[in-house]
């Protein structure tokens, strides 16, 4: 092993080399953490832009139209406006926040450190994976001030809508950013995913077998390689779309009039496309739940200072979920006129995903079970996401059920399921991933706990407050993605519920900001941890010195002996005992767990 | 340097070199892009509106043309761990040749199906887009292997070092093998299905 | 400016909440305690508690009050087989979302690492009775629902029985067309490049079928006769989506997809049922459309089969809106001709109305 450690010590590093084109997978994570924080909060605030619509549709907000233009005349925002900011508020909290921000922050973070490794495998990609990242941020953020707005034909970009500009505007300029946008962050995740996969398989420590490494990894992992597998699909849709709209192709469209003339295109068929689509837009939510249950497993199992329960059960429920995230999408078109055969086979595959997704729940649950639990800020987050993933997994046995579907499809209870089990729940790891490893990212110092505290109340309480009610609406049959509800009368009964769920999601967003000043002035202000290991955890992250150098250790790297989850071992002197301590003799003689 | 930190040998598994394992996962990658694109050919097939046609000859050379650049390249890369630098340049810049003679196949074989009357932008039927958007996408990668031959071919024509490490060669010869048997996979796809 | 001042203001709140945190943090390391979770524990432990039992008295109680807001008893005979499948569902994931919330929380409560308590936790790696247990008993109750769902799933999605009436639905931005076959039964050929001003669905007139072709622009079906809906889609998705009667499907161009449904309560009766004389059935689009999306409503009417023959009658034929010199009306007088709205109008006005870009009818 050559001495590499001394050499990154002592290189004189310029700013540019550190801070901005940085090869260093900690400042790798920082910077897509930091970009991942600035894009929730753009996306947090078109929520509270369009919940202003739905909460209060008749009352004017004169403010808007200073801010918005043309696009909240007379302080109401227009319906083109409106369809544009769920468009956008979906691709960036998908794709931006919950993928990039999330794992692009704790697979950076946490492979190297917790394998025991200098860095990636390779430094180069890692690097360009974040500047590709960023690339894409700037041009979809660029899309938000053309002249006729972003892309707003739904996250999802359903052909036709997404690639005719005459069916809204938003699918012009709009879509062709989106769509430019997109292609490079799926390269983004791609050298990023390579890098994961790669990294973990390859460059483990002396001792770190693949059934020592800590839950995060096992997730991370799995979640890499669902997005190598699944995110050409995508890019396969994409391309087929762009020659639709572009190169007068009919992959997608057929017999279409519209705005007063036949286009020529026949024999498209739309469906095609969302079945590329969900082929990677099924998997993406679980690219966005896995690393957050990987965290939270590695957090409730800290603070609990208790093994994780059922290591190789959690190995394999997730090993599980990915094999059947790849045969699920078609759930999503049930009622796309989809062969109804072909519907109750995906039903089937659909609901079996439950199992291991309740495995995990009683895993969890057993794991803080006859515990002595430490409410950090971190775990307060981890025992939400338990929390949040019950009651938005639940709802998902009802909306699997394709004769259910037939009802609640393209309802508000999908919106309550998939933000509940999708959207709170990666969020609140993420958090829970932020408050535990902070002392990582910023060289010892800690957030404000008190703050987390409240950071933490206010959230749950108000991301409760705001989707479960939307159970209700949901289960009254009120569509999802409209603009308004008053010309039904089946659906324009629910002002009052609106309302209230708008004044949380406002409520909730402010309270964001609690997390943000913990965040920025704990750079500087924060308590520093008098030791190396705050939580006193068993990772091997927690060995490496407070500053940081390109190469962790500054020694060798440390050998590893034991799973990373000993804590409260009887006859252990400490209620954890880190991965590097030597098993003892007794322990050699026990047949599992190191 | 910040990247100067060498990839350690810490691994158990000390058999496959992190990069060719990763260009390998990258192959997973290419391919699944592929089978999304030729899947979507047959559930677009199934679903109607088709027109067959005959597969012009053309594509049959340039199959022919991306198989023995396989085989120089593989002579190329054995040369290389021979450290015999003029028989190994010498069979690089044929692959080089055939590389681009299987781009000139392509533009041949494009030309001879607008000559059947078959376009790009045929908007009564996607049969013939498909041909045309895949073999498009194949040959965005076979021209990033083509940079890439180039690259280890002036590599070993400048550097003094290069035979020491055969790395970049055997990703090289790797990558433009996939490229090649990727297109023989599409050759049979598209002579089976039109 | 006010915003401004406000903006400062929030930041400064912010600043000052951070340095009361701090102040909480430190007196709780001032106290000879290493770490700050065995002051604040009891404080965490008592709010999860807290929280567990607001949250879940909260369900039940907003369920209670908001429970005659949902859709009341579906309209059509397959909606109860739905309805039901949601109830058996709503009983055993109720059960499962109870026990596993309480035990969390009473867990996390109860489990609290306490000042001065010499407790260590219980090494409890894995149990594999334990573990089976948790996987093979939701494995049967999913199973048991999954028996359920995939019967009533093909009983809903079976071929429509011999008897049953036949309509058209064509959506477009932003709104609805409907056919009936009319005398023949049968519906006429269309080709979306005969679209026009006045052929709103490219029907094609040399098509003997499509001379009798009516026009309606809102639905009206007889009560107890299974309808079979045929659902086009002329420029982008839509969905024809009836809330009351369970059903909805997606509307796509160039493929046409179908729906059939029994309806069996009348409109009237649902006005007696529901104590609401104004009360309508209602059609909406569920499925992303364009900036009208929200815009598609049309009003569905169940009658007795005498009725709805009635109003079959008193429709006009495509024919007539296409040609009117040529296809004379015959059922239908000068002045009824007038009310019914020409769907050629109502594409142009809510075009104009809601797009940007005006788009013009040739």
């Amino acid at each position: 092993m050559a001495d590499t450690h001394a050499h990154g010590h002592h290189h004189e590093e310029s700013f540019i080399s550190k801070y901005i084109f940085s090869q260093d997978h900690k400042m790798i994570a920082k910077q897509f953490l930091i970009t991942g924080i600035i894009w929730g909060v753009i996306g947090g605030l078109m929520s509270v832009l369009f919940r202003l619509q739905l909460g209060w549709p008749l009352e004017k907000f004169p403010i808007l139209e200073t801010l918005l233009g043309h696009w909240a005349e007379g302080g109401q925002i227009v319906p083109e406006f409106y369809y544009a900011l769920v468009t956008m508020h979906g691709t960036i909290l998908v794709f931006f926040v919950l993928t990039a921000g999330l794992s692009g922050t704790f697979a950076n973070l946490l492979i190297p450190y917790q394998i025991g490794a200098r860095d990636m495998a390779s430094p180069l990609l890692n690097m360009l994976s974040f500047w590709f990242f960023f690339l894409a941020s700037a041009i979809m953020f660029y899309s938000l001030f053309l002249p006729h707005g972003p892309a707003a034909g739904g996250w999802t970009i359903y052909p036709p809508l997404s690639a005719l500009p005459q069916a809204i505007p938003g699918s012009g300029d709009g879509m062709t950013f989106w769509l430019i946008a997109m292609a490079l962050f799926i390269v983004s995740s791609l050298m990023g995913g390579l890098n994961y996969v790669v990294t973990i398989l390859n460059m483990r420590t002396k001792g770190m077998s693949m059934t020592r490494m800590p839950l995060t990894i096992w997730a991370i992992f799995f979640t890499a390689i669902i997005g190598v597998l699944s995110f050409p699909a995508l890019l396969a849709a994409a391309l087929l779309l762009i020659f639709d709209r572009s190169f007068g192709t009919s992959f997608y469209l057929a017999d279409i009039f519209i705005g007063g003339e036949a286009l020529p295109q026949v024999g498209g068929s739309p469906i095609l496309f969302q079945h590329l689509f969900w082929f990677l837009g099924h998997p993406e939510v679980y690219i966005v739940i896995l690393p957050a249950m990987g965290i939270v497993s590695e957090v409730l199992s800290t603070n609990a200072r208790k093994p994780i329960f059922g290591y190789m059960a959690m190995i394999y429920s997730i090993l599980g979920i990915t094999f059947l995230s790849f045969i699920v999408w078609a759930h999503h078109m049930f009622m796309s006129g989809l062969n109804p055969f072909i519907g109750s086979i995906f039903m089937v595959l659909t609901i079996i995903i439950a199992v291991p997704s309740a495995v995990k729940v009683f895993n969890w649950i057993a794991t803080i079970w006859k515990g002595n639990i430490r409410f950090t800020p971190a775990m307060l987050f981890a025992i939400g996401f338990v929390s949040t993933f019950i009651a938005g997994g639940v709802t998902g046995i009802f909306l699997g059920n394709s004769t259910i579907d037939i009802q609640l499809h393209d309802t508000y209870f999908v919106v309550a399921h998939f933000h509940i089990v999708m959207a709170l729940s990666a969020i609140f790891g993420m958090f829970a991933g932020v408050y535990h490893w902070y002392p990582k990212l910023f060289h010892g110092r800690m957030m404000n706990s008190h703050m987390g505290y409240l950071h933490f109340f206010a959230t749950l309480l108000t991301a409760y407050g705001v989707f479960w009610p939307m159970h209700y609406i949901g289960m009254a049959g009120v569509p999802r993605r409209y603009y308004s509800f008053e010309n039904f009368t089946t659906f324009n009964q629910f002002d009052g519920l609106n309302a209230f769920i708008s004044a949380c999601a406002i409520i909730g967003f402010a309270a964001q900001f609690i997390f943000i000043a913990n965040f920025f002035l704990s750079i500087f202000w924060g308590r520093k941890s008098k030791t190396l290991n705050p939580w006193n955890s068993n990772t091997l992250e927690w060995t490496t010195p407070l500053e940081h150098f390109h190469g962790n250790w500054p020694g060798e790297i440390p050998e590893v002996h034991r799973w990373a989850y000993d804590y409260s071992k009887p006859g252990a002197e400490n209620d954890y005992i880190p991965q590097t301590t030597p098993l003892t003799e007794e322990e050699l003689k026990e047949p599992a767990h190191h | 340097m910040v990247g100067s930190i060498k990839i350690e040998d810490q691994s158990a598994v000390k058999k496959l070199h992190p990069h060719k394992l990763m260009l390998w996962i990258a192959i997973g990658s290419m391919t699944m892009t592929f089978a999304a694109l030729t899947s979507a050919y047959l559930v677009k097939k199934a679903h109607g509106n088709w027109m067959d046609f005959r597969l012009p000859t053309e594509f049959l050379y340039s199959t022919l043309v991306v198989l023995a650049s396989s085989l120089t390249m593989h002579l190329a890369l054995s040369f290389a761990k021979k450290k015999e630098k003029s028989k190994y340049l010498s069979f690089m810049f044929a692959t080089i040749a055939l590389g681009i003679g299987f781009l000139m196949c392509q533009l041949a074989g494009y030309k001879a199906l607008v000559n059947m009357g078959i376009y790009l932008s045929d908007n009564t039927t996607a049969s013939g887009s498909f041909l045309y958007v895949i073999s498009f996408a194949h040959a965005a990668h076979l021209i990033g292997g083509v940079a890439f031959l180039i690259i280890m071919f002036f590599k070993g024509v400048f550097s003094k070092t290069f035979f020491e490490n055969t790395l970049g060669v055997e990703l090289t010869s790797i990558f433009w093998h996939y490229v090649g048997v990727l297109w023989v996979y599409l050759f049979i796809f598209f002579s089976i299905n039109y | 400016m006010a915003y401004l001042i406000g903006g400062i203001v929030f930041v400064l709140v912010l600043v000052l909440l951070y340095q009361i945190g701090t102040v909480f943090d430190l007196i709780a390391i001032n106290k000879g305690q290493d770490d700050l979770y065995e002051k604040s524990n009891k404080y965490n432990a008592l709010f999860m508690l807290g929280f567990m039992v607001t949250f879940l008295v909260g369900i039940v109680w907003s369920s209670v009050a908001y429970s005659d807001t949902f859709l009341p008893e579906s309209s059509s005979e397959h909606g109860r087989l739905i309805d039901e499948m949601f109830n058996i569902t709503l009983f055993w994931t109720g059960i499962i979302f109870f026990i596993t919330q309480i035990l969390l929380f009473i867990f996390a409560f109860k489990y609290r690492m306490q000042k001065g308590s010499k407790r260590k936790a219980l090494f409890f790696p894995e149990n594999d009775t334990l573990e089976i247990a948790w996987t093979v008993v939701p494995a049967i109750v999913l199973l048991g629902l999954l028996v359920i769902g995939v019967k009533s799933w093909n009983k809903v999605m079976s071929p429509p029985p011999a008897g049953s009436i036949e309509m058209e639905a064509t959506a477009y931005q932003f709104g609805w067309i409907f056919r009936y076959p009319g005398a023949d039964g049968k519906f006429g050929k269309r080709d979306y490049k005969l679209i026009d001003g006045t052929n709103s669905i490219g029907l094609d007139l040399t098509d003997e079928a499509a001379k009798d072709d009516i026009y309606t622009s809102d639905v009206f079906l007889p009560v107890d006769v299974p309808t079979l809906v045929k659902i086009r889609a002329r420029d982008v998705l839509h969905n024809f989506y009836l809330p009351h009667f369970r059903v909805k499907m997606d509307a796509v161009p160039g493929i046409p997809t179908r729906f059939w449904f029994k309806p069996d309560v009348t409109t009237v009766e649902m006005r007696e049922n529901m104590k609401d004389a104004e009360f309508e059935y209602e059609l909406a689009c569920a499925e992303m459309c364009g900036a009208g999306h929200y815009n598609m409503r049309r009003t569905v009417t169940i009658g007795t089969m005498e009725e709805f023959e009635k109003w079959l009658s008193e429709q006009v034929t495509f024919a007539s809106l296409i040609d009117p010199d040529k296809y004379a009306m015959a059922e239908s007088t000068e002045s009824e001709m007038m009310e019914t709205e020409m769907p050629s109008d109502s594409i142009m006005v809510e075009n104009q109305e809601l797009t940007t870009d005006s788009l013009q009818i040739n």
